[in-house]
């Protein structure tokens, strides 16, 4: 599914040979659960949509962020892609080999070239644990060499995310959040992974240490040649570190391509409305957001864009027939009818 | 005489080493927009509760807070109630825990209007709808009597907004309004708070970490790092001349403000 | 609302993560006060019943009909019952039959209880609810009940006792580690230690249990106050200790008709078992207070 290849645009979905990790048409559904008092939510008071067929594949090397806001499913898809939850439907690829059905031993095997950093830096470690250990622990789990080695391996580790020695002893209340986060990714490169899923990793630090520690995950990936997916709801924040953007909407996948691209010309309405969204850092600049309403529901019955009732570009098509991912000239492609009869002009 | 005067503030938690907030002066004029800018430790957040009356006890103050030259710190609690809602109101983070789960947000409004205005049931039900409306909440009849709990995120910070502005307080403190909503639903409540600011000729002191949402709401800026206060000054200078170190740190930290790598992955066609 | 961090490292994440430096002590018993005072009662119980047997080995059950019914003097420093028994030493041993039984049966309850617990929370659903169902049906008895059932099948005794007791108490120590171990299964830390391979047995032992062994512990505590009761009131009834074992249950209810012209003959035990319950409690109490607030870092 060739997307970014000005070159290649027009032919039919060719995989591209370097996707190190490709989903295919990930569905996941959860129960709705009805509480007794509540209105009924229409027809299909079944099931919640949370992610809603999306293909996608990374190529070794490359960054790709996965962005969207509450209700996206960004987080489920990080979480299916890890293992730590199974899709309804769709397949999980890794190097070329279905993992979605793996469990056990085989999929505990897996996890030593896939791993994660996760939001939380006050909650993603265990309080018992000094940070040594934390670090430590994936080489334990896996007997990777030595025990003393081990050791040897976390405190080099440690050098790399610049955590001073002084911690090495240290429980992670001890430290501050952007400290306990660089304890996160040590623990996630320990076992040289191929893969590292980043669930908001900055998101719940201070503006300051954000930049650290983007920074730092630059610096390393370039280092291990590390193959990045980048989840948050801030766009601003990948810009610095995404080759490649993937934006999902209501569990749909409505816009992807190269970040430049992207950012200069998105091509999806609520892409366009979620740029414009975010407060300028000048006061020079007029902040003029796009008006899209809440998160509506819509029922599985419906035919059309599901985006259709925040969309103020919305034509008749959009009602009757669901648009599919399709390239733009810009290297981008969009889930929309308009911006494929007409890209989308800036502004 | 200036509405609102900060002199010399200073703040100490029982048992604390050191200052939360260490003699911080500012002031605020009717119809100006503050922005207290400051990450976690700052102080930010106990200036508000500063503000408000609403420090623990045991914390150790210092200085003045003087509201229409009423010191705040000195005052009773139950100058402090009087004042609360109807001069000074808040607007605090997470909507959802500012509003009682229990009881519907209709009877909420309904009963902070009747509380400080002598209106009648009826009257103060049409001033709710009405309320409820200008935030931009739909059909606003049917949400009386919808629990916080049936509605978004979204629409309970827009439901605090207006218990916030509901009685046209002279000062509105906002502490991180927008900080735990999307940023598509931080941008149109931004804007409800924005016209709505305009229109009342309230002041608003809008406590927040981030200088975007500084540079398009506020005239007037204060930083803080530590308990101090490091700089202060018109939103324009901020951004354009920033004397303090800490300042420019804070504003070359932005996404926006730093280079992109360029050693990036060549994944085909991207730069 | 982001907060503010008082001084420059952020607050403790919980107690019983041990602390580099000094004041070890006030972090831990003399954390508060109530912990401080319960910690003080049981050392004065434990210090009896080591202390006044040592001074005077069989006084529990010698016998000086001459000085029978005598109040406190000097030779008998809390009096004597009916039969010219020193009080006090039957107190103190009372007290180890008291902290024995506790003990044991606390002790029983948190071997079972806690394993049974934590696999009701980790563990398949299905084998879960088996758990909990069989531990509700065993909570459906009254604790007395269900001990006289336990003593009428197996004989009297400490051990049985103790037996009785402690089971009656696996379903309580059961339903607080289920309760705390899946409180604790939804931390990221847990999720974070899943994704990087940790086996079944490595996230149980290593993450769950050890974050989540505080309520079990104040919950222990506070049995160990309530066994003591029970274990006077099974012996008040005949059917825990046998004399002339003295336990100050039996002490209570043998001195029953003696209340009125010897008060110190009922009032020794009965205070005794304030004492040593009042402890516990206290213990308990303070536990919680610990373990409490200061549950969560304060961070942004």
């Amino acid at each position: 599914m060739s997307d970014d290849r000005p070159d290649q645009r027009g032919q039919g979905s060719q995989p591209r040979p370097e996707a190190l990790l490709r989903l295919h048409q990930v569905r996941k559904e959860f129960p709705r659960r009805r509480v007794l008092g509540r209105p009924a939510r229409g027809d299909d008071a079944g099931v919640l949509v949370a992610v809603r067929d999306v293909s996608l594949d990374v190529a070794r090397g490359e960054t790709l962020s996965v962005v969207g806001e509450s209700g996206s499913g960004k987080s489920t898809l990080g979480r299916i892609i890890l293992g730590l939850m199974e899709p309804t439907s769709g397949t999980v690829e890794f190097g070329g080999r279905d993992i979605t059905a793996l469990r056990g031993a085989s999929r505990r095997a897996l996890s030593r070239d896939i791993q994660v950093i996760f939001q939380d830096p006050y909650a993603s470690l265990n309080p018992r644990q000094r940070v040594e250990d934390v670090i430590r622990e994936p080489l334990d789990i896996h007997r990777v060499g030595d025990p003393s080695g081990r050791l040897h391996r976390a405190h080099e580790l440690m050098d790399r995310v610049a955590l001073p020695a002084r911690y090495r002893r240290a429980y992670p209340h001890e430290l501050s959040g952007g400290l306990r986060q660089r304890v996160g990714i040590a623990a996630a490169l320990a076992l040289d992974p191929k893969v590292i899923v980043a669930d908001e990793p900055v998101s719940a630090l201070d503006v300051s240490v954000q930049a650290q520690i983007l920074d730092l995950l630059a610096e390393l990936r370039q280092q291990m040649s590390l193959t990045m997916v980048f989840i948050s709801h801030d766009l601003g924040v990948v810009h610095q570190i995404s080759d490649r953007v993937a934006v999902l909407c209501q569990g749909e996948l409505i816009e992807i391509g190269p970040a430049e691209a992207l950012y200069a010309a998105p091509q999806h309405p609520y892409t366009k409305a979620l740029l414009s969204a975010i407060p300028p850092a000048d006061p020079a600049v007029r902040y003029d957001p796009i008006a899209i309403g809440e998160a509506k529901h819509v029922p599985e019955a419906d035919p059309g864009c599901r985006f259709r009732p925040r969309c103020w570009l919305a034509e008749p098509i959009c009602a009757d027939v669901a648009p599919a991912l399709s390239p733009r000239p810009s290297g981008v492609r969009a889930h929309c009818h308009i911006s494929e009869r007409a890209p989308l002009t800036i502004g | 005489m200036t509405m609102l005067e900060v002199t010399n503030l200073t703040v100490r938690y029982r048992g604390a080493e050191r200052l939360a907030v260490d003699q911080v002066s500012f002031t605020l004029g009717p119809g100006e927009v503050l922005g207290i800018v400051g990450e976690s430790g700052s102080g930010k957040t106990t200036l508000a509760m500063a503000l408000l009356g609403l420090l623990p006890p045991g914390a150790q103050v210092a200085g003045s807070v003087r509201f229409d030259g009423q010191d705040l710190l000195r005052s009773s609690e139950k100058q402090l109630r009087k004042l609360r809602g109807s001069q000074i109101s808040a607007i605090m983070q997470n909507a959802s825990t500012a509003l009682n789960p229990s009881f519907t947000i209709g009877s909420q409004l309904i009963a902070l209007l009747r509380r400080h205005r002598r209106l009648s049931r009826q009257q103060a039900r049409a001033e709710a709808v009405s309320w409820l409306g200008k935030v931009g909440i739909p059909a606003p009849e049917s949400k009386l009597s919808f629990y916080p709990h049936q509605l978004s995120g979204g629409m309970n910070q827009r439901v605090v907004i207006a218990m916030a502005l509901a009685l046209q307080p002279r000062m509105v403190l906002a502490d991180e309004p927008t900080s735990a909503l999307d940023v598509t639903v931080q941008a149109a409540v931004l804007s409800l708070l924005r016209t709505l600011i305009d229109d009342s000729a309230s002041a608003m002191a809008l406590i927040t970490h981030d200088l975007g949402v500084v540079a398009q709401m506020c005239t007037q800026v204060v930083v803080m790092n530590g308990g101090v206060v490091v700089e202060s000054g018109p939103v324009s200078e901020l951004f354009v001349a920033a004397r303090h170190e800490y300042t420019r740190r804070l504003l070359a930290s932005l996404p926006g403000r730093r280079p992109r790598p360029s050693s990036l992955h060549p994944a085909g066609g991207s730069t | 609302m982001s907060t503010l961090q008082a001084g420059t490292a952020p607050a403790a994440a919980g107690p019983s993560v041990p602390r580099r430096g000094r004041g070890l002590l006030r972090r831990t018993i003399f954390h508060n006060a109530t912990l401080a005072a319960g910690s003080l009662l049981i050392l004065l119980v434990v210090i009896i019943a080591i202390v006044v047997p040592l001074v005077s080995p069989g006084g529990a059950t010698a016998l000086h009909p001459a000085a029978s019914l005598t109040g406190p003097s000097g030779s008998y420093l809390l009096g004597t019952d009916q039969l010219g028994r020193d009080l006090l030493t039957r107190v103190a041993a009372g007290y180890r039959i008291s902290l024995e039984v506790s003990l044991g049966s606390v002790g029983l309850a948190l071997l079972l209880g806690v394993p049974l617990g934590l696999l009701a929370a980790m563990g398949p659903r299905r084998l879960g609810g088996m758990i909990m169902r069989l531990l509700d049906v065993l909570m459906a008895f009254p604790a007395l009940l269900l001990a006289i059932v336990v003593v009428a099948m197996a004989g009297t005794g400490t051990g049985v006792l103790l037996l009785a007791i402690g089971i009656v108490y696996i379903p309580v120590v059961a339903r607080v580690m289920r309760a705390a171990a899946l409180n604790t299964s939804k931390e990221p830390f847990v999720e974070a230690a899943r994704a990087r391979g940790a086996t079944f047995g490595r996230l149980v032992l290593r993450h769950v249990a050890p974050n989540s062994l505080g309520p079990v512990v104040v919950q222990a505590s506070i049995l160990m106050a309530v066994s003591i009761l029970l274990e006077a009131a099974l012996s008040f009834i005949g059917l825990g200790v046998q004399p002339p074992t003295p336990s100050l249950g039996l002490m209570l209810s043998s001195g029953r008709d003696f209340m009125a012209s010897s008060p110190w003959v009922v009032a020794d035990p009965g205070v005794a078992i304030v004492i040593v319950v009042l402890g516990f409690t206290l213990i308990g109490d303070g536990l919680q207070d610990w373990l409490d607030p200061k549950k969560r870092v304060i961070g942004r």
